[in-house]
């Protein structure tokens, strides 16, 4: 059984004067502690199928389920970044670490205590008294990532978490997620429009086409490029031959429009 | 000379022009004061303006000493100030609450939308006779004129906060399955708090428009009495001192607040 299902899938948006269609006919499985990226141009329907997966709102048709469960439920499963940080500016680092699990009414000695061993992992331990304006971009993500990880999802939704960073930041913060979600074992779904992340961090690649969003292809990584590190992989032999391949199939799709 | 101490001796005399600057800021304050009372009393002491009319600082000062020593001064003044405070209190709990209900329900957001905006084009002190009709001419009428005044605007405005918070800290708190109470209680409220603060600032100078108008009406006691009783008898020493005791409260009050925005930008920023 895979762990997200998510079945014929077709969504659209409505205002008075007219219906944008976002997705149509999503079909896709993810097993479990799979790591899989959706690449595509801007526009395409990432953030929306992200959304609803995440049970934002539900979808126009089709299904989605985590364990066959539909994801209406699924809120304490799932974990999910953006783009930017959104750490609430009035809320000092410990409160906004502390804030989903406040949330679902779990905050206990032990959930505290473990949320706080995940900041002092990532290094931050010390920012706790803290407010978000007074640390950096970077950190302000891998706060964002505690924020996420604390209420211990299985399922995690990354939003482009990457595209707000410098470079060098972003490449240290693709090791740092790539290896503590492998090392919690979760299932992780990235949206990114950076081919070279895509496959660096995945397991899996799915490329979107845009108006209105559909799959176009899909890319098995192969497996020791799937195991080893994202920054390592940059720089493997292999990574070359797969990004011209993913490359070539992207610009195609910027000639259809 | 090294370049650490090169600086610090920039800086220092950087600090020094600011400080002679504000110095001198200071002084000419005061002499444009003096010079100013200077002139009107010997102006109104030689009659190059009509004592009767604009008085003197001299006579100002000796009602003032009259005033304070039979009592009647700081009665007045209480009354007026207790009477701002409460409308001012009231309107703005009143304001945000009544936001809070508006995005609550999208629905009656709606209806209510150009009922608001009548509300709020209308001039309120209109109203004034009404609310003493339907409150009778004490207290309450007065405060209810200084609430009325400010409280359709401090609706407006509050709501406006809470409808344009951020949607995606709303996403962060709904991805951790929040409902709607925790959004308002965790988001919507917090980040509107700089414009509610805002508000009280607007609302001290509102509502004290509101309650002078309804000393007027009532006229029975408080400094808006003092001004009207003052104008009927042509004492236009009296309806000075009312007025400069009232500047100097306002000062105080909206003071006040800028000092409770201060502290609460510190904590929040
Ligand atoms: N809240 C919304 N209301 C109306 N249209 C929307 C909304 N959000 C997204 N869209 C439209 O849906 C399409 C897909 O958007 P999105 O999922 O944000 O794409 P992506 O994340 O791939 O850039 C776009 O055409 C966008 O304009
Ligand atoms: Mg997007």
């Amino acid at each position: 059984m895979a762990f997200l299902t998510v079945d014929q899938l077709t969504h659209a948006y409505f205002s008075t004067d007219s219906a944008t269609m976002a997705l149509q006919d999503i079909s896709l499985e993810v097993q479990e502690g799979e790591f899989v990226s959706f690449l595509g141009p801007s526009g395409c329907g990432k953030t929306t199928l992200l959304s609803l997966i995440a049970g934002l709102f539900q979808p126009v048709i089709g299904t989605i389920s985590i364990r066959n469960e539909p994801v209406k439920q699924a809120y304490d499963q799932i974990g999910y970044m953006f783009q930017q940080d959104y750490l609430l500016p009035w809320k000092t680092i410990e409160a906004n670490i502390l804030l989903g699990l406040k949330i679902q009414g779990n905050l206990n000695d032990m959930s505290k205590a473990m949320t706080f061993e995940l900041l002092d992992h990532m290094n931050l331990g010390d920012t706790n008294k803290k407010y978000p304006h007074e640390l950096s971009g970077g950190m302000r993500q891998r706060i964002a990532l505690v924020r996420t990880l604390a209420t211990n999802p299985q399922l995690l939704l990354l939003d482009e978490p990457f595209s707000a960073l410098d470079h060098q930041t972003k490449l240290k913060l693709e090791n740092l997620v790539f290896t503590t979600l492998k090392e919690h074992q979760k299932t992780a779904l990235l949206v990114t429009h950076d081919i070279g992340e895509a496959i660096a961090m995945s397991d899996r690649v799915i490329v979107f086409s845009a108006n209105p969003g559909r799959i176009k292809s899909e890319y098995t990584i192969p497996e020791h490029l799937a195991k080893m590190e994202p920054f390592d992989v940059r720089n493997h032999e292999d990574f070359k031959d797969i990004f011209q391949m993913i490359w070539e199939e992207l610009n195609e799709l910027e000639d259809e429009d | 000379m090294s370049l650490k101490t090169k600086i610090d001796l920039a800086y220092e005399e950087f600090k020094q022009r600011e400080r002679k600057t504000k110095k001198q800021v200071f002084i000419t304050q005061l002499f444009m004061l003096f010079t100013f009372l200077g002139l009107w009393e010997i102006a109104s002491n030689k009659t190059l303006i009509d004592p009767l009319l604009f008085s003197s600082p001299s006579k100002i000062l000796n009602l003032f000493y009259v005033k304070i020593m039979d009592g009647s001064l700081i009665t007045h003044s209480v009354v007026t100030f207790g009477e701002t405070i409460a409308s001012f209190v009231i309107a703005t709990i009143l304001g945000t609450v009544v936001a809070a209900v508006l995005w609550w329900t999208p629905f009656v957001s709606k209806v209510s939308d150009p009922y608001l905006v009548v509300l709020n084009a209308m001039p309120k002190v209109a109203l004034g006779p009404i609310l003493i009709v339907a409150l009778g001419p004490g207290y309450l009428s007065i405060i209810a004129m200084g609430v009325l005044i400010s409280v359709i605007i401090t609706t407006l405005v509050v709501y406006s906060a809470f409808h344009e918070t951020n949607d995606n800290y709303i996403k962060v708190i709904q991805t951790f399955g929040g409902n709607k109470k925790q959004v308002f209680n965790e988001v919507v409220f917090p980040s509107a708090i700089p414009t509610i603060i805002s508000t009280l600032k607007v609302n001290v100078g509102l509502s004290w428009v509101g309650i002078i108008v309804g000393e007027f009406l009532v006229s029975k006691q408080g400094l808006g009495y003092l001004i009207i009783y003052g104008f009927q008898v042509f004492n236009f020493t009296l309806v000075l001192l009312s007025l400069l005791v009232i500047a100097v409260m306002a000062t105080i009050m909206y003071t006040g607040v800028g000092m409770l925005e201060n502290l609460l930008r510190k904590r929040q920023s």
